[in-house]
């Protein structure tokens, strides 16, 4: 079975949103896990660990950018 | 907000601490200068009745949210008469203090009640009179857990010897052992039993001393009997306890809340300065509500101007609708004294945001119902969230409205595509978000409103800081960035957009980009800010990121559709039980899952993206001296 052009693409477009997510995870993890336990304490602290968790987030929407290129 | 000074006598210093509690304009300073006053008399004993109520009130926290859904509406009662009957109601508390240590007296019996029987079903399956285990004075014994079950010929082989009796049985899925032996044959059993890993039940012995004769079963026998009665005594108690919280409970909840606005006024000189004959008392009042300070009589009363040190404490004023969403801001940070409230900004956005994500006709019917009905705000206070319930539930509504909008626009209910058979469309619409074309547009459209809600940050920032560090810091500033974020306008409209959508760039915009990005840089640099340059990137990062509106709202969309797929794929089929459960539940998780995903993403671009453009906050909070009456109606 032969891959075509379009395939690649797909795959291409596969990959950078599911490696971004899985990126912008593994980012979060650690950073959720300590909001978390900052808010815990201090329940004033939801807005600023909110702010820190999110920030990786932003990769996944490049990748998403990237991904709408490969497949107009 | 006004600064004022209270000067009186200091005889009159209740009197005037009372008055200011029920105007509840004024958030007290503490004082500085003079010498702090000391709690008024009486203040200790007051602080000791509040202190045991609570403790009671907190004990029976399960009982009263249970009557309190049944009393409604709050009665409320005057002051004069809680001091009438202050005795009765302390009479009450008494009774339902000792009604608590009977009700935990009871609890401890019934559970140590429950373990014997349950050490006792253990001796049970040995079938073993308790006689047996004396104390001996050749014969020792053991009880316990084994691994394995045990035979007699077993342990002879490996003992050699026979001067030992076992009794084996089954209990709640674990092998039971009890062996009598020599006290000679001691060591080498212990070694044995090791080996079968027997663990002993150190337990049982409590049980054979307490109960020395007759059968397990006889004993467990009576002992259920006992413990029968034990749980008739304790729902007889807390039958009572519910009789006299039915009957009480608005008093004793109104008794408390005298105590405390006792106790504040009891307490607050230390807040106060005083010298030998005068109090001398500082606080904030908002500039409306001054006029009602006057009421007091023969207190010197005065205006203090501000000086730098000193900020206002901030009072938020918004119309009813916007007030939920302060607690958006709040949660950030309490706004400074003389900075922009973004509530009403948030109030547009927000709920615009939300609708642009959920965007589904149906869903948003759903979420109108369950807020305007209160159910949502119920639900979440089941679940803990306790006062925010209402200001949640109260953001959602005004989410739903937007929700609705978007899914006429986007033409879905439940994700099925039918409004359009029903109701008129211009022809621009509608935008069909599952389809290659709608999601240009919707890119096109996110990011659009991303870049208008960032200028609008960046000129509020540029409004703030020139108000509090003049213009000519502005400009380099805010100045600069409004320069790189219209450089970065140019290159998503000029490079990105066009490369998305497979067309051409529009050609001069790289030049233009690189021009208004190195002018933007110059304003940073010459302002003394050149270290933000490593932050431009982040500019077009905080652009891209409201294309989120688009990607949330289409994998919510596309989770609808597919369960419709799932569901109506079985109806078809001739499962319509399956296929309803399928639609049901998959329309359920799906909701659940569009109000908390749009809404922290929504919350996400306003506090990440919109918010570190201008707003600092760090502000304090106006709290009036004073306290809020649920329950009481103040003395005249």
């Amino acid at each position: 079975m032969e891959v075509g052009v379009e395939g690649y693409k797909a795959i291409g477009a596969a990959l950078a949103i599911g490696l971004t997510g899985l990126a912008a995870g593994i980012a979060e993890k650690e950073i959720g896990a300590a909001a978390v336990g900052a808010m815990a304490e201090e329940e004033r602290l939801f807005a600023k660990g909110l702010i820190l968790t999110v920030i990786p987030e932003t990769i996944v929407i490049f990748g998403l950018i990237i991904a709408m290129r490969l497949l107009p | 907000m006004e600064r004022v000074l209270l000067v009186g006598s200091k005889e009159r210093l209740e009197e005037v601490l009372e008055t200011i509690r029920e105007l509840r304009v004024l958030h007290l300073e503490e004082f500085t200068g003079t010498e702090k006053g000391k709690p008024l008399e009486g203040s200790e004993e007051i602080s000791e009745k509040l202190i045991s109520l609570r403790s009671v009130l907190s004990r029976l926290s399960e009982e009263i949210r249970q009557v309190y859904s049944e009393l409604n509406p709050i009665h409320k009662i005057t002051e004069e008469e809680i001091e009438k009957k202050e005795k009765e109601i302390l009479n009450i508390i008494s009774r339902l203090q000792s009604l608590l240590e009977e009700r935990d007296k009871t609890k401890s019996t019934l559970n140590d009640k429950k373990s014997e029987i349950n050490l006792l079903r253990i001796l049970e399956s040995l079938d073993i009179r308790l006689d047996v285990f004396h104390e001996y004075e050749t014969i020792d014994y053991k009880v316990g857990v084994t691994q394995t079950e045990l035979n007699e010929e077993m342990l002879k082989s490996e003992l050699n010897s026979d001067e030992f009796e076992i009794f084996t049985g089954f209990h709640d899925g674990k092998n039971i052992l009890a062996i009598f032996y020599r006290k000679e044959l001691s060591k080498s059993v212990e070694r044995l039993l090791d080996r079968f890993g027997f663990s002993e039940l150190e337990e049982i012995y409590k049980i054979t001393k307490k109960y020395r004769s007759g059968h397990p079963s006889e004993i467990i026998n009576s002992l259920e009997m006992e413990l029968h009665e034990i749980k008739e005594n304790a729902s007889r108690l807390e039958a009572e306890i519910l009789s006299i919280l039915k009957e009480n409970l608005f008093r004793i909840l109104a008794y408390e809340e005298y105590l405390k606005a006792k106790s504040i006024v009891k307490e607050a000189p230390l807040w106060v300065g005083v010298t030998k004959e005068t109090f001398l008392l500082e606080g904030w009042v908002p500039s409306d509500s001054i006029d009602s300070l006057s009421s007091l009589k023969d207190i010197f009363f005065t205006k203090i101007e501000e000086d730098e040190n000193s900020e206002p404490p901030t009072l938020l004023e918004n119309p009813q609708l916007i007030k939920p969403f302060e607690a958006l801001v709040n949660s950030y940070s309490v706004p400074r004294y003389h900075e922009i409230d973004p509530s009403s900004l948030i109030f547009v956005t927000f709920p615009l945001f939300y609708g642009l994500m959920l965007g589904d006709v149906g869903y948003g019917m759903l979420l109108l119902i369950l807020t305007s009905s209160g159910i949502l705000k119920s639900f979440l206070e089941k679940l803990g969230f306790g006062s925010s319930s209402r200001v949640i539930s109260k953001i959602l509504l005004v989410s739903s409205v937007w929700t609705i909008i978007f899914g006429y626009v986007y033409n879905e209910f439940f994700g099925f595509e039918i409004l359009r058979n029903i109701l008129p469309y211009p022809s621009f619409l509608p935008v069909h978000r599952l389809g290659k074309e709608g999601i240009k547009e919707l890119f096109l459209i996110t990011v659009t409103i991303g870049i208008a809600h960032l200028y609008l940050g960046l000129i509020m920032g540029f409004r703030n800081k020139a108000i509090e560090e003049g213009l000519r810091k502005a400009i380099h500033e805010k100045g600069g960035w409004l320069l790189i974020l219209t450089g970065m306008t140019v290159l998503v409209y000029g490079l990105i957009l066009p490369m998305v959508t497979g067309s051409q760039g529009i050609s001069g915009s790289m030049e233009l980009f690189v021009l208004l990005i190195i002018s933007g840089s110059f304003l940073l640099v010459s302002g003394g800010l050149g270290i933000e340059i490593v932050e431009i990137p982040s500019i077009l990062s905080n652009i891209l990121s409201y294309t989120r509106l688009m990607a949330i709202g289409i994998s919510s969309a596309v989770i609808a559709v597919s369960f419709n797929e799932m569901g109506i794929g079985s109806i078809l089929s001739g499962n319509e039980i399956l296929g309803g459960l399928i639609l049901l539940s998959g329309h359920s998780i799906n909701l659940a899952l569009g109000i908390i995903g749009p809404g922290l993403h929504s919350l996400r671009l306003q506090y990440v993206e919109f918010f570190t453009k201008f707003y600092l906050g760090g502000g304090r909070r106006f709290s009036p001296f004073g306290l809020e009456r649920k329950y009481t109606i103040p003395r005249r």
